[in-house]
């Protein structure tokens, strides 16, 4: 009896357009006449839920399409088309984006990097007060002064920031370029 | 606007076609879906209300929200479906402003529009002049229920399909359907007029 309830809720809410469902089941079916008349039942109203539903499709109302295009073209409505990348709109946005990054790379080099070497000054002092860290970074004994450990780290550090340089300049000209040829001209009132 | 393929062509287009075709801004390939669609929406929406006068307002209310979102329309997936998802948000919309309006506060949420009464005489007279359908006693049924129905069998919608028209899982589909079908196997086998 209550493998008969599983069955018939299986058998209820199962897809079945691709026949059986499983082997169990439809030998069990076979077998059970209350599950068998539960089938043809629910088969039965299937079949006629399909058959009938035509004549359920009355004719829409005449004028329908004539007041709904009538309706569209009265209130002259255009559907938004779909944006590209394109657009201009969106040509823009990813201008005034680029602009805003290499603005914070340029900024964020001037701070760190700057030809004023306060900050490897700082460092510089620093370090020829404090012993070095022998066991990462051996020193060379005549650079123990600081002006000597300042040439030292410039020296290291240079092609480091040329590399820099040029990829800030290199920046700093693609946005002048992007803003002049993209960008809109100002309003003259 | 300039129309980039003749009516005629488009004919044997797929509606997935003719609304990127729409996209673009041909009205005309609009004008073929509406055409297309217009009587199943129209046939959905009176299930739904229950009024023809409201079902007609509210296809039109459908077919303008389309035109208007056409850019939000994923080729990718079924126009219909979309379509029919539209349609049933604008009756939703409808039966919500129509309950606000009309029936007071403590009035059951889940009473269905303009149901068929059986018992009714008018309609067992009107009952006679044609052949008894088992969607007259499907209007008996919760109006959930017969809206699953509908849009599985009648109008050949995956249960995936229906689930998303409904705004609701597969899961709950599937009960629906089933207890909208055997519901009706009971009331077929205690009515006679339907067997």
């Amino acid at each position: 009896m209550i493998l008969c309830w599983f069955i018939q809720r299986v058998l209820g809410t199962a897809s079945r357009r691709n026949g059986s469902i499983s082997p169990r089941i439809d030998t069990h079916v076979a077998s059970c006449a209350r599950c068998r008349r539960f089938q043809a039942n629910q088969n039965h109203v299937i079949q006629r839920l399909q058959n009938e539903a035509e004549i359920e499709h009355p004719p829409a109302p005449a004028f329908l399409h004539g007041k709904i295009m009538s309706r569209i073209a009265r209130a002259s409505i255009e559907p938004p088309r779909v944006q590209h990348l394109s657009q201009p709109s969106w040509a823009v946005a990813g201008t005034i984006a680029l602009a805003c990054f290499f603005g914070i790379l340029y900024d964020w080099n001037e701070k760190y990097f700057s030809k004023s070497g306060r900050s490897v000054e700082t460092l510089a002092r620093a370090a020829s007060q404090e012993p070095p860290p022998q066991a990462f970074l051996p020193i060379p004994p005549g650079l123990a002064k600081a002006p000597s450990l300042h040439k030292w780290t410039e020296d290291l550090e240079q092609p480091l920031e040329n590399e820099l340089h040029a990829v800030v300049s290199d920046a700093h000209n693609a946005v002048l370029n992007l803003a002049q040829s993209f960008l809109p001209n100002p309003i003259e009132h | 606007m300039l129309s980039i393929v003749s009516p005629l062509d488009s004919i044997a287009q797929s509606p997935e076609h003719l609304a990127v075709q729409s996209q673009t801004g041909c009205r005309d390939s609009f004008e073929l879906l509406v055409e297309h669609f217009e009587k199943r929406i129209f046939n959905f929406l009176l299930r739904l209300v229950g009024n023809p006068h409201d079902a007609e307002d509210i296809a039109q209310e459908t077919f303008v929200s389309a035109y208007q979102s056409l850019a939000r329309y994923n080729p990718s997936c079924g126009f219909s479906t979309w379509l029919f998802t539209i349609a049933k948000r604008c009756a939703v919309n409808h039966l919500r402003k129509v309950r606000r309006d009309e029936l007071p506060p403590t009035q059951n949420d889940n009473a269905q529009p303009e149901a068929v009464d059986l018992e009714d005489p008018s309609v067992v007279l009107e009952g006679k002049d044609r052949k008894h359908s088992i969607w007259d006693l499907a209007r008996t049924l919760p109006t959930k229920q017969q809206e699953a129905l509908w849009l599985h069998y009648g109008e050949g919608f995956s249960v995936a399909e229906t689930a998303q028209i409904m705004g609701t899982n597969q899961i709950y589909v599937k009960v629906l359907l089933h207890r909208g079908r055997t519901r009706l196997g009971k009331l077929l086998g205690s009515n006679p007029n339907h067997q």
